[in-house]
């Protein structure tokens, strides 16, 4: 058993190096495969970050009517706190408006003196709402419209209608794109999986020979079989650290220009170091299957000596 | 050493390639079996190695009814008989030394084994100094007797050699021809199959003649008939 192993090892080494324009062709085809796969992996995880932060900088604002005290907004806040998707309420009382006006006019005398004529705080107070999705807006301006908030806010149902119809197509597009991107992530995928089968196919047609030689001098086919397994796994594992090597060195490239254009909210290098060990790991996995897939596939035929 | 009782290959398409064969082969015996292209040589060859299974009959190799052989006993039956084929089926890819010593290494033989007794198989076979080259830096008649080695590396009690100078010139098929002899003097069992009238006639040893599938000669020391 021992050297049975030690040879199948042994053999699949040296037919990697004997087979030297195989196992570059092989191992290439698997290495432009991954990097396509990580290519596309790295733009889903760039839409999201895209969409999760254009998501999180959406908020909606209710103004009060001056009159309105702050137990009367706080009676709205417990109403729309009960609406699902609602993530957070922030409460601007009046005088806080005044500061926040106040200093956004410091500067301008012509803004401040309207203020010091009519004498009194002109602010009413106003809440400003977050939600989990943009969806969940609907839920929001459908509790706003009620009558018995009416004499309480500022505005006309019409602009709550401007703000849901931004909102609703905001999240229209936002699912468009995520359902676009696993469609693309998923042809992917067949694509990837395809030009990997045929990449082994192909190794193992050429030595179709080999294989029923080695079947007629006593071979047994785990004796046959074990060693193309190994040496696909090698191919897999020598494509993987190149083309992880490569999309890791892309990354570091890139990354400074999506920071120009993005800010901090698509770090694509920041999500992939941190997910290193899953993104490789999974990428080996799934192409250690399918190697060990194909590969018994392809060879039950030719061992039928 | 080799019986044959009754034994049909058809193939489909209601093809015969063998009809009702029955023969006997001693131990030590070195038997030529001829015939036409398509006499049914080569399909003996491939049922006593269980490359196929046969229509009807019995087969015994060495005391194992290989009849109804599994899968799975194949290869057990394959490391007990020595094949040479005519185009030699050497692994491209790997040395002469190599060659020989895979058919040691799929039984699980030791490495300091393997060392001794590779460089012996190949002497027997003239090739001692060529242990490093691969198989196409050798002629056709050196790659013949490379096969040769390793046909002999379990040391089998039976030897086919399925025209094993089809593809040679005459002056290389004698040489091969002298290696096969010299085997069977130290006791294997030869069954040589081949067309090559010369040889079969220089050899004076047993010879059966196939046509059409059915053996219409078998004479102790023979000559090509057809």
């Amino acid at each position: 058993m021992f050297y049975s192993i030690w040879r199948i090892i042994k053999f699949s080494s040296t037919n990697i190096w004997r087979n030297f324009w195989l196992s570059f062709i092989t191992t290439s085809t698997i290495i432009i495969t991954l990097m396509s796969v990580s290519l596309v992996w790295a733009l889903q995880i760039g839409l999201k970050q895209i969409i999760s932060s254009a998501e999180k900088r959406i908020d909606m604002s209710v103004y009060f009517y001056p009159s309105i005290t702050d137990a009367q907004a706080n009676s709205v806040i417990t109403a729309l706190k009960t609406i699902p998707g609602v993530q957070e309420i922030a409460f601007v009382t009046k005088e806080q408006a005044l500061a926040n006006y106040e200093k956004m006019a410091k500067d301008s005398p012509e803004l401040l003196d309207p203020l010091s004529a009519i004498g009194q705080n002109p602010f009413g107070s106003s809440i400003i709402i977050k939600t989990n999705e943009p969806s969940a807006y609907s839920g929001v301006i459908e509790e706003l419209n009620k009558p018995q908030y009416k004499d309480l806010i500022e505005g006309q149902k019409k602009d709550y209608e401007e703000n849901r119809l931004f909102i609703d197509s905001f999240s229209a597009f936002t699912n468009k794109v995520r359902l676009s991107g696993l469609i693309i992530s998923f042809i992917f995928a067949i694509i990837a999986v395809l030009l990997i089968f045929n990449a082994i196919r192909v190794a193992i047609y050429t030595q179709r020979e080999e294989i029923a030689i080695m079947k007629l001098v006593g071979a047994s086919n785990w004796f046959v079989r074990v060693p193309f397994l190994i040496e696909t796994a090698i191919y897999s594992a020598i494509a993987i650290i190149i083309s992880g090597g490569l999309f890791f060195a892309l990354l570091y490239f890139v990354q400074p220009y999506l920071g120009i254009y993005f800010g901090g909210d698509v770090d694509l290098l920041g999500y992939f170091t941190d997910n290193a060990v899953t993104f490789l790991g999974l990428e080996f996995i799934v192409l250690a299957s399918l190697n060990v897939l194909v590969g018994s596939l392809a060879l039950r035929r030719y061992l039928k000596v | 050493m080799i019986h044959l009782k009754g034994v049909t290959k058809q193939y489909p398409g209601n093809i015969v390639a063998i009809r009702n064969i029955t023969l006997h082969i001693e131990p030590g015996e070195f038997v030529s079996v001829v015939g036409q292209s398509g006499a049914g040589k080569s399909t003996i060859v491939r049922l006593l190695m269980a490359e196929e299974a046969a229509s009807r009959g019995r087969i015994i190799v060495g005391g194992w009814d290989i009849t109804g052989i599994k899968r799975r006993e194949i290869p057990v039956l394959r490391r007990q008989i020595g094949v040479v084929f005519q185009d030699y089926k050497l692994l491209r890819k790997k040395t002469i030394f190599e060659n020989v010593s895979f058919a040691l290494e799929v039984c699980g033989e030791p490495r300091q084994k393997i060392k001794t007794l590779v460089p012996q198989l190949l002497k027997i076979v003239g090739l001692e100094n060529q242990q490093r080259r691969f198989p196409d830096q050798l002629s056709g008649g050196e790659q013949q007797r490379v096969s040769i080695a390793r046909a002999l590396a379990h040391r089998p009690k039976l030897l086919l050699a399925d025209e094993p100078t089809g593809n040679l010139d005459s002056l290389n098929a004698q040489e091969i021809v002298d290696v096969l002899r010299k085997i069977n003097e130290l006791g294997t069992t030869i069954m040589l199959v081949t067309h090559n009238r010369d040889i079969v006639n220089a050899l004076k040893k047993r010879v059966i003649t196939l046509d059409h599938g059915e053996i219409i000669s078998d004479q102790a020391v023979g000559r090509y008939v057809l």
